[in-house]
C-alpha cells in the first residue's frame, strides 16, 4: 500500500536524516522502532507531506505523494511527536474545527463524529475545558482524536507514548489497537513494548538507515539460541565488553544483567535466555554500530 | 564569582553574530545620516553637521532605536536558559541568584553600551566625508561624542536595559518583552504629546526617560553659534531627569533581584500565554474508556465549497484569535490613547485652539497615527504568519487538506481586521473628542471614506508586504528588520531622489482635505496608484501562496521546487492577470504623470534653475518698461481645474534712455497660446524658459508706451506623480497674477537662491535681498522689479453655481453661454499684484462708514464671521482715524481651502485660510488671532497699498511690522494689556526660538532680509516697546508723516531708513534716541530677573517693596555671538495684586507700574504702596527682548507682623 523508495535527507548541518530508505508497508499496524536521532520523525514528516525530501519516491496506492502532497493530505492522519495547541480553545471546538479543516462540510455530521471521537478518547467529560489545561495523557489522546477525523487510509503516529505513564500508555495502546485493519498504521517509537503490544510487522531504524524488518516473531525467532545472560559486579562491566558481544545492560538488585550474543554459548557463568525484541532491537543496533564503525561507545 | 559570570557574559555576546550585525546596522545608519546631506537626523537648522548640538540629537533620537538594541542584549540573560532549556542546569548549580543575575545584566549591558556606541563612531566618521559642505562642519571633538553618549545616552539605555531585564525576568516570554518594548516606545509618543503644552514643561523634562524635553528645553534659544560650541549642562532638569531615570533602572534591577524566583518553571506568570508546560487542571478520568468498534460514517468532501468552507472557518479562527489576545487590546487601548493625545493637541495658534471638524480629526488621525499603525502591521504581520509555529500546532494543522490559500488568505483577512479596528476606535475617539468639545457635525461619511477606506486600503497593501516578507524570509526578526528598513526608505527615498510613487511601494500623491473642496480631484489619482499596487499586491499575496510552508520551513534551495508543486494553472492565470493589471495601470499612470505632465525630481528642477541663471541672469539689470495698466479676461473652469487668461499690459519707458530690447517672460507652469508686442517681432525664444525677447521696430524713447498681449492657460491635464495641488479646483480657486502673466525681464524669483545648494552646484551664494544703501535695487520695490503702481480691470467668468472675485469694484454681472461673468474695475492706483477666487460662497454684508464690507466663505464656516468684521470696523477706524483715510470703497474676505494656512491682503481683497480662522475656537480667555489676523491683514491696506517697501534689506519693515503694529493697536485697544501680554510672550518665543535656525545671518530689524520672525515676531516687540517708550501719539505722527510722504511713491520705494527717520523726529530725550538705535540698528537682548524682593508693613499701614533687580544687556552678531555691554534704559517695575498669568482678560491686577532707570547689574528699588503686593515683577509685560522672560515676575509671600518677608520664587 505504501512505497517508501530510496528516500534521502540531508539536513544543512550536515546531519543525514535518512539515507537510502526503503520500505514497502501493508495494511495494519507497522511499528517503527529505533533510538532517539535515528531519523524516524523525519521520516513520519516525510510521509506526511511536511518535509520534502532531498531524493526518492513515496507512492501510497496510486498517489506520488511528493508530487501530489494535498491528495495524500485527504486521507491522512497524522499525530505528530511533538505539538501544542492554541490558548483559549476547548478540545470540542479544536476538533469540530480540524473536522472542517479535514473537509467534513455536514455539520451534523460533524458533530456526531466529533462527539463520538470524545467519547472515544474518553474525553467527553473534557471537551468544555481549554486544551491548554491537558495533562501529557490527556494530550495525546486528544492527538489520536485529530488524527483519526474522517476515516483516514493512512495514520502517522509519532512517539505517541514517550512520556506517558504505565496507565496512560496501556489506554493508549487499546486505542491504537481499535483502528480498522484496512488502514495503513504507522506507529514510530523507541519503545519496544510499543510495538512488541501492537505492531504485526515492524523496522528498526539506525542512522537514518533501516536495520531491520520483518514480523517481531521471526526476527526474534533468528536470535534463538544465542542471547546469553550473566549478573556480575558492576565494575566487571567494562572487562566483559572487551570479551564478549554485549548487546545490553540492565541493574537489578545491584548487580549489572549483561545480555551477551553468542552462537555458541559463552560459558563463564552465562545461561541461555529466551531472546525478546528487545534484544532484537539492541543486536540490530549493535550490528549496525560495528558496520558503522563507529565507536562512540557508552 | 559576580566577575566571572560578568566577564563570561561579555565574551559570550560579544561573540553572537547579533551583536556585529547591530553594531554594523548602527555604525551605517547614523554613517549615512552625516555623510548624506539628504538625511537628518532630528532634524536641525544651520548649525554644523557635527557640532555638539547635532551630536547629542543624534544620540537622543538613536537612544529610542536603542530600545531594541538592549531588548535584545539584556533581555537575552534571562530568557536564553529558558528558551535553550537550561534553566535547570544552571539554577541547580551553586551560584547565587544575585551573582548569577547582575553579573549577566553588567556583563550584556557593557555589550549593549558598545553596540549603541557605533552609532557616535558612525556619525564621527560620517563627518570625516571629503564630499561633506567644508562649511559646515566644526572641528572634530572626540569629548562630545563621549560627553553626549555618556551624559545623554548611558543613563537612558540604564532605564531601558532595568525595565526589560525586569519584564523579561516577570514574564519570561520573549514575546511579552519585545511586546513591551513596543507599548513602552508608543507610551512614550503619548505622554510627550500629552505633556507638551509648555505649562507642564517641567513635568515632561523630568518625566523624558530620553531627555528630549529638557534638552529642548534647555537649548530652545541657542542660537547658531551656541550649537556649534556648547554642550548640554549637567544641571537643572536635565540632570533631575537623567538621575530619576538612572535610578528608576536601577530600582527595576533591584526588583528583578527580588522577583526573580531561581526555578525553572515557566508556569506561575499570570502573563502565561502558552500553557504547553502547564500541568493538568483537569481531573483525570479514572473510568475505563469505553471503545466502540464502529466508527461514524462521514463525508470528506475537498471541492470549492468545503474550500471556502475551510477559509471561513480558519478567517473566523484567525479573527478570533487576534481579537481574544492580550497584545491586540492594549493596541487597541495604546490606539485610543495616542488618538487622544493627538487629537486634543489640535495646532494651535498662540494658545488658541481649532474646532474639531472632521476634516482636522482626519488629518490627525492620519498623520499622527498611521505611523504607528505601520509598527502594528510589521508585529502582527510576524505574529500571525509564525502563529501554529509558536504554539506548535503547524504540523497537526498543516497535515489536513485544507488548501494554503486559506490560511493564507485567513490570516491577511486577520490583518485587515485588525487595521479596521485601530481605525473604528480612532474615529470613535475622535467623535469622542469632538462631541467633549460641543462639536456635534459628525460627518461619518467622510471618516468612512477617508480612514476606513481610502487609508485602510493602503495600509493593507502594506500588510501583504509585511506577510510577504515574512513567508519569504522564513525568519520572524528578519522578516521584522526588513519591513523596518523598508519604512525607514520610504522616509528617505525621495530625498535620494527616487521620488516616482510607481517604485514606491503602496505609493501615492498626498490627498488633502479642505471643508470647502472636500477630498478634491486628489481621492480619484490617489486610487490609480492604489489600484497599481493592489495589483502588485496580488502578485505578492500569490507568491505567498506559493511559498506557504506547510510543515517544516523549506529551505531556499528547495523553494523552487516548492513552487513547482504548489503552482496550478488557476494560479498561473492570477498572477498573469494581476501583472497584467500592474502594467497596464503602470502605464495608465505613467501616460499621466510623465507624458501628459513633466515628470520633475527635486534635482532636475535645480538643474533648470540653474540652467535658467546661466542663461538669463546676464540680463538681470538690462534697463527694462515698467507694467503701468494690466487688463485681463479670465474663464475659470472648476472641473476641468482649468483656467485661461486673455491679457494686455501697457508699458511705458520709464528710464532715460531709448529701448531696442524688450524681454518677456512667464513662470514654467504657464502654457503659453499666445504673445504679441506691439511694434515688435520675436528676436529669440527660449520654449523651456518660456523666455521671449522682443527686437522693437525703432526704439522705445523715454515716456513712451506699447502695448503687450497674451493668452496663457492652466490646464492641469491629468495628474502628476506629486504636488497635485493646483491652482484652479472643483470648489475654491484661488491664484495671484504671477502664475498666468508674463513678467518683464530676468526676475530672480525662478533662480536657485538657496545658499547650501547652490553651493552643492559650485554656485556663488547670492545676496537674499540688496544692500539698504543699493539706490538702484530702491526703485524696485519688493513684490517685482517690472511694474510700479498700475490701473487694473478685469472680466472673469466662472461656472453659474460659484462666484468669481478679483481685485476692484464689481461694475457688471452677467450670464452668458451657461457661465457666469464678473467684470471688476480699480479706480485707485494698484500694485501689479492680483488674485482671482471662485468658490461656491455664502456671503455676510455690513457697513462701515462709508465702506462696505463683505465676507464670502464656505456655508457652514459663520463661527467667526462676526470677529472678522468687527475686526474690520475697529481697523478702519483706527487706521483712517491715525494713519490716513481708506484709498477704497470696499473691502472683502474671502475664504479658501486649507491647502495653505496663511491670509493675504491684495487691494481691497483678503483671500483667508480655512483653516487659519474660520474654524478657530476662541473662548473668553484666549487670544483672539482671528481678530489680529484680520486686522494684520487690513492694515496691509495701509502698509503695502499705500506705501510700499523697496527690494532691498528693511524693505518688509514698512510693510509688514507696521501691519504689525497696526494690528497690535487695534488689539491692545479692543482687549487690553493682559492680552497684550500674553501675545508679546508667543511674540518673544517665537522670536527667541527661531533665531537658532537662521541659515545665514541674523540682521537688525533695520536690515531685516525679509526673515518672518524678525519682520514679524521681532517686529511686534519693537513696535510695541517704541509705542511704550515714545507714546502711541508719537509713533502715529511718525507714521502719518511717512504715509504723507511716502503713500504710491515709487523710485525710491520705502524702506526702514525713511521709518527711523520720522520715528527719531519724535523722539524726546537722548535715551529715546539710544533706544531707537537698539531696536532697529543693533540685535539687543536683555536678562531681567528680580532676584530678591522684601514687603515690609509701615507704620502707616502702607507697604514699602524693596526689589533688587537683576539687568544684564548684550548685543549679539548675526551668528549669535553675545558680548555683555552696559546698560542704561528706565524699565518698567510692577507690583501685582495676584499672579499676572492667572488674571482673566479685563481683569487688570496691576496696582503698580513705574520705568525706573537701571543702571547697574544689580539695582535696588523701594517705593511704597497702600496694597501689599502679592507679585512684583522687572519688565512684567514682556516689552523687551528678554532672554530669559520667566523670570522676570515673582511671587510675594505676605505675613502678619513686622518681619521682614523673603519673597519666593
Amino acid at each position: 500500500m505504501l512505497t517508501i523508495s530510496n528516500l534521502d535527507k540531508i539536513y544543512p548541518n550536515g546531519v543525514q536524516a535518512l539515507n537510502n530508505v526503503s520500505l514497502q508497508i501493508d495494511a495494519g499496524m507497522f511499528g517503527l522502532l529505533g533510538p532517539n536521532g535515528a531519523g524516524k520523525s523525519t521520516l513520519m514528516r516525510t510521509i506526511a507531506s511536511l518535509q520534502p525530501a532531498d531524493s526518492g519516491s513515496i507512492r501510497f496506492n496510486d498517489l506520488d505523494v511528493l508530487e501530489e502532497p494535498d491528495k495524500l493530505r485527504q486521507t491522512l492522519g497524522y499525530l505528530p511527536q511533538d505539538f501544542g495547541v492554541y490558548p483559549r480553545i476547548t478540545a470540542q471546538d479544536m476538533l469540530e474545527h480540524m473536522a472542517v479543516l479535514k473537509g467534513i462540510s455536514n455539520r451534523n455530521e460533524r458533530k456526531t463524529l466529533v462527539s463520538f471521537l470524545l467519547d472515544q478518547t474518553n474525553l467527553q467529560h473534557l471537551r468544555k475545558k481549554a486544551l491548554t489545561s491537558f495533562s501529557g495523557g490527556m494530550r495525546q489522546r486528544f492527538g489520536i482524536a485529530q488524527a483519526l477525523i474522517g476515516n483516514p487510509k493512512l495514520i502517522i503516529v509519532d512517539e505517541p507514548t514517550a512520556g506517558l505513564d504505565p496507565e496512560e500508555r496501556n489506554r493508549f495502546h487499546n486505542l491504537l489497537a481499535d483502528i480498522g485493519e484496512d488502514v495503513v498504521v504507522i506507529l514510530s517509537t523507541h519503545i519496544v513494548e510499543d510495538v512488541s503490544d501492537l505492531c504485526p510487522k515492524m523496522a528498526i531504524m539506525a542512522d537514518g538507515k533501516i536495520v531491520a524488518q520483518g514480523e517481531p516473531g521471526a526476527l526474534t525467532q533468528a536470535l534463538q539460541g544465542k542471547i546469553w545472560k550473566k549478573a556480575v559486579n558492576k565494575d566487571l562491566v567494562k572487562d566483559y565488553r572487551a570479551t564478549h558481544n554485549v548487546i545490553s545492560t540492565r541493574l537489578f538488585a545491584g548487580q549489572t544483567v549483561l545480555h551477551v550474543y553468542a552462537e555458541q554459548a559463552p560459558g563463564g557463568g552465562f545461561s541461555a535466555l529466551e531472546p525478546g525484541l528487545e534484544d532484537v532491537y539492541f543486536h540490530t543496533l549493535m550490528v549496525n554500530k560495528a558496520l558503522n564503525g563507529s565507536n562512540s561507545g557508552h | 564569582m559576580f566577575w566571572k559570570v560578568a566577564l563570561f557574559e561579555f565574551r559570550y555576546q560579544m561573540r553572537q553574530t547579533a551583536f556585529w550585525v547591530i553594531f554594523g546596522v548602527f555604525f551605517l545608519l547614523a554613517f549615512g545620516g552625516m555623510a548624506s546631506e539628504r538625511i537628518t537626523i532630528g532634524g536641525g537648522g544651520a548649525e554644523n553637521y557635527n557640532s555638539p548640538y547635532r551630536i547629542m540629537l543624534t544620540l537622543m533620537v538613536m537612544s529610542i532605536f536603542g530600545i531594541f538594541i538592549v531588548t535584545a542584549f539584556v533581555s537575552n540573560i534571562v530568557l536564553r536558559d529558558f528558551d535553550t532549556r537550561s534553566a535547570e542546569i544552571i539554577f541547580s548549580t551553586r551560584i547565587r541568584k544575585h551573582e548569577y543575575l547582575l553579573g549577566r545584566f553588567v556583563g550584556a549591558f557593557a555589550v549593549a553600551c558598545i553596540a549603541f556606541s557605533s552609532v557616535a563612531w558612525g556619525s564621527l566618521a560620517g563627518s570625516l566625508m571629503p564630499w561633506l559642505d567644508v562649511e559646515r562642519i566644526g572641528p572634530l571633538r572626540i569629548g562630545d561624542y563621549l560627553y553626549s553618549l555618556g551624559m545623554i545616552a548611558f543613563p537612558t539605555l540604564l532605564f531601558i536595559g532595568g525595565l526589560f531585564v525586569c519584564v523579561s525576568a516577570i514574564t519570561r516570554s520573549a514575546l511579552l518583552t519585545y511586546a513591551s518594548g513596543a507599548v513602552f516606545l508608543v507610551l512614550y509618543i503619548i505622554s510627550a504629546s500629552l505633556l507638551s503644552d509648555p505649562e507642564l514643561l517641567t513635568l515632561a523634562a523630568l518625566l523624558d526617560p530620553f531627555g528630549f524635553s529638557a534638552l529642548s528645553e534647555a537649548t530652545r534659544y541657542w542660537t547658531v553659534s551656541e550649537r556649534n560650541t556648547q554642550l548640554i549642562p549637567i544641571d537643572g532638569l536635565f540632570l533631575y531627569g537623567k538621575l530619576i531615570w538612572a535610578v528608576v533602572g536601577l530600582l527595576l534591577i533591584a526588583l528583578t533581584l527580588k522577583v526573580f524566583r531561581f526555578d525553572a518553571s515557566e508556569s506561575g506568570s499570570r502573563w502565561q500565554f502558552r500553557g504547553r508546560k502547564s500541568r493538568g487542571q483537569a481531573a483525570e478520568a479514572t473510568a475505563q474508556a469505553k471503545f466502540a468498534r464502529t466508527q461514524t460514517e462521514v463525508v470528506q468532501t475537498f471541492g470549492t465549497r468545503a474550500k471556502l468552507a475551510q477559509f471561513r472557518t480558519r478567517m473566523a479562527f484567525e479573527a478570533k484569535g487576534v481579537v481574544k489576545s492580550v497584545p491586540f487590546i492594549v493596541i487597541l487601548f495604546l490606539a485610543t490613547a495616542n488618538t487622544l493625545g493627538i487629537l486634543i493637541n489640535q495646532g494651535a495658534f498662540y494658545g488658541t485652539d481649532l474646532l474639531p471638524v472632521t476634516r482636522a480629526m482626519i488629518k490627525s488621525i492620519n498623520s499622527g497615527f498611521t505611523f504607528m499603525i505601520f509598527f502594528i502591521v510589521i508585529y502582527y504581520s510576524a505574529e500571525l504568519v509564525w502563529r501554529e509555529r509558536q504554539f506548535k500546532t503547524q504540523e497537526i494543522i498543516d497535515a489536513t487538506p485544507a488548501p494554503s490559500w486559506a490560511f493564507v488568505f485567513s490570516k491577511l483577512m486577520g490583518m485587515l481586521i485588525i487595521v479596521l479596528a485601530m481605525f473604528v476606535v480612532s474615529i470613535v475617539t475622535a467623535m469622542i473628542v469632538q462631541l467633549f468639545s460641543g462639536y456635534t457635525n459628525f460627518e461619518l461619511a467622510l471618516y468612512a471614506k477617508r480612514l476606513l477606506l481610502y487609508q485602510s486600503v493602503n495600509i493593507f497593501l502594506i500588510a501583504i508586504l509585511a506577510v510577504f516578507v515574512q513567508v519569504l524570509t522564513n525568519n520572524k526578526y528578519l522578516g521584522m528588520l526588513i519591513m523596518v528598513l523598508y519604512l525607514i526608505s520610504t522616509l528617505v527615498i525621495s530625498s535620494l531622489g527616487f521620488e516616482h510613487n510607481l517604485y514606491q511601494y503602496a505609493g501615492r500623491p498626498a490627498a488633502p482635505l479642505s471643508d470647502m473642496n472636500g477630498s478634491g480631484h486628489f481621492v480619484a489619482i490617489g486610487s490609480w496608484f492604489t489600484l497599481y499596487w493592489s495589483f502588485f499586491a496580488v502578485i505578492l499575496a500569490v507568491l505567498t501562496y506559493l511559498m506557504w510552508n506547510r510543515g517544516m520551513i523549506v529551505r531556499a534551495r528547495q523553494r523552487w521546487a516548492q513552487i513547482r508543486v504548489a503552482s496550478t494553472p488557476a494560479t498561473a492565470a492570477l498572477l498573469a492577470l494581476a501583472f497584467g493589471g500592474f502594467v497596464v495601470t503602470g502605464g495608465y499612470i505613467y501616460y499621466n504623470t510623465n507624458v501628459l505632465n513633466d515628470y520633475l525630481t527635486q534635482d532636475t528642477q535645480e538643474l533648470h534653475q540653474i540652467d535658467y541663471e546661466a542663461k538669463f541672469r546676464q540680463y538681470e539689470f538690462s534697463p527694462r518698461p515698467r507694467i503701468v495698466a494690466v487688463e485681463t479676461e479670465v474663464d475659470i473652469y472648476p472641473a476641468l481645474r482649468r483656467y485661461d487668461m486673455r491679457g494686455s499690459y501697457v508699458i511705458e519707458n520709464r528710464t532715460s534712455e531709448p529701448l531696442i530690447e524688450v524681454q518677456v517672460v512667464f513662470s514654467p507652469q504657464a502654457e503659453v497660446d499666445s504673445l504679441e508686442l506691439e511694434a515688435a517681432t520675436v528676436a529669440w525664444h527660449d520654449e523651456d524658459h518660456k523666455y521671449t525677447a522682443f527686437a522693437l521696430d525703432r526704439p522705445m524713447m523715454p515716456g513712451e508706451q506699447l502695448r503687450l498681449s497674451f493668452m496663457t492657460s492652466q490646464e492641469n491635464p491629468g495628474f502628476r506623480n506629486s504636488a497635485n495641488q493646483s491652482s484652479v479646483i472643483f470648489n475654491g480657486s484661488f491664484f495671484n497674477n504671477t502664475e498666468a502673466a508674463p513678467a518683464i525681464g530676468f526676475t530672480r524669483q525662478l533662480m536657485l537662491t538657496d545658499r547650501q545648494k547652490r553651493r552643492q552646484h559650485d554656485l556663488e551664494p547670492v545676496d537674499r535681498l540688496p544692500n539698504l544703501d543699493d539706490e538702484r535695487a530702491k526703485r524696485n520695490s519688493y513684490l517685482r522689479p517690472d511694474s510700479d503702481w498700475i490701473k487694473f480691470e478685469s472680466i472673469v467668468s466662472t461656472v453659474p453655481d460659484q462666484i468669481a472675485i478679483a481685485p476692484g469694484y464689481l461694475e457688471r454681472e452677467w450670464v452668458e453661454d451657461g457661465r457666469r461673468y464678473f467684470k471688476y474695475k480699480m479706480d485707485a492706483p494698484i500694485q501689479n499684484f492680483f488674485s482671482y477666487l471662485s468658490a461656491d460662497y455664502s456671503v455676510v454684508e455690513d457697513r462701515w462708514n462709508n465702506v462696505d464690507i463683505a465676507i464670502y466663505h464656505h456655508g457652514p464656516h459663520d463661527y467667526n464671521v462676526q470677529r472678522m468684521i468687527t475686526s474690520v470696523k475697529d481697523s478702519l477706524e483706527y487706521f483712517s482715524r491715525e494713519f490716513s483715510p481708506y484709498q477704497y470703497r470696499q473691502i472683502r474676505i474671502l475664504e479658501f481651502p486649507a491647502y495653505a494656512t496663511f491670509a493675504q491682503s491684495f487691494p481691497n481683497t483678503i483671500p483667508y485660510s480655512e483653516s487659519l480662522g474660520f474654524v478657530a475656537d476662541i473662548d473668553e480667555e484666549d487670544v483672539d488671532y482671528v481678530f489680529y489676523v484680520t486686522a494684520h491683514e487690513v492694515a496691509h491696506q495701509w502698509w503695502a497699498h499705500q506705501v510700499m517697501g523697496a527690494n532691498t534689506q528693511g524693505g518688509t519693515v514698512v510693510v509688514e511690522t507696521l501691519a504689525q503694529y497696526s494690528a497690535l493697536m487695534v488689539m491692545v485697544h479692543k482687549y487690553g494689556p493682559q492680552i497684550m501680554r500674553r501675545f508679546l510672550q508667543y511674540e518673544l518665543d517665537n522670536y527667541l526660538r527661531n533665531r537658532g535656525s537662521e541659515a545665514i545671518a541674523e540682521m537688525p530689524l533695520l536690515r531685516v532680509e525679509n526673515q518672518g520672525y524678525i519682520n514679524y515676531r521681532k517686529g511686534s516687540l519693537v513696535m510695541y516697546a517704541l509705542k511704550d517708550y515714545l507714546g502711541e501719539d508719537a509713533v502715529n505722527r511718525a507714521l502719518r508723516k511717512l504715509i504723507a510722504n511716502h503713500a504710491y511713491r515709487y523710485e525710491p520705494y520705502t524702506t526702514s531708513v525713511d521709518l527711523v527717520r520720522y520715528l527719531r523726529e519724535e523722539a524726546q530725550s537722548e535715551e529715546q534716541q539710544a533706544l531707537i538705535t537698539d531696536l532697529f540698528e543693533r540685535i539687543v537682548l536683555f536678562d531681567l530677573k528680580i532676584k530678591e524682593a522684601t514687603v515690609s508693613p509701615l507704620e502707616d499701614g502702607r507697604h514699602e517693596v524693596v526689589l533688587t533687580v537683576s539687568a544684564n544687556k548684550f548685543e549679539t552678531d548675526g551668528k549669535g555671538r553675545e558680548t555683555k555691554v552696559p546698560i542704561d534704559l528706565s524699565i518698567d517695575i510692577g507690583a501685582f495684586n495676584k499672579n499676572p498669568d492667572d488674571a482673566k482678560p479685563g481683569e487688570s491686577p496691576e496696582i503698580y507700574l513705574q520705568k525706573h532707570r537701571i543702571k547697574q547689574a544689580e539695582t535696588i528699588i523701594r517705593f511704597t504702596l497702600d496694597e501689599a503686593p502679592s507679585h512684583v515683577g522687572v519688565d512684567p509685560y514682556n516689552k523687551l527682548v528678554d532672554r530669559n522672560s520667566d523670570d522676570n515676575v515673582k511671587s510675594v509671600n505676605k505675613s502678619e507682623g513686622g518681619k521682614q518677608k523673603q519673597v519666593s520664587g
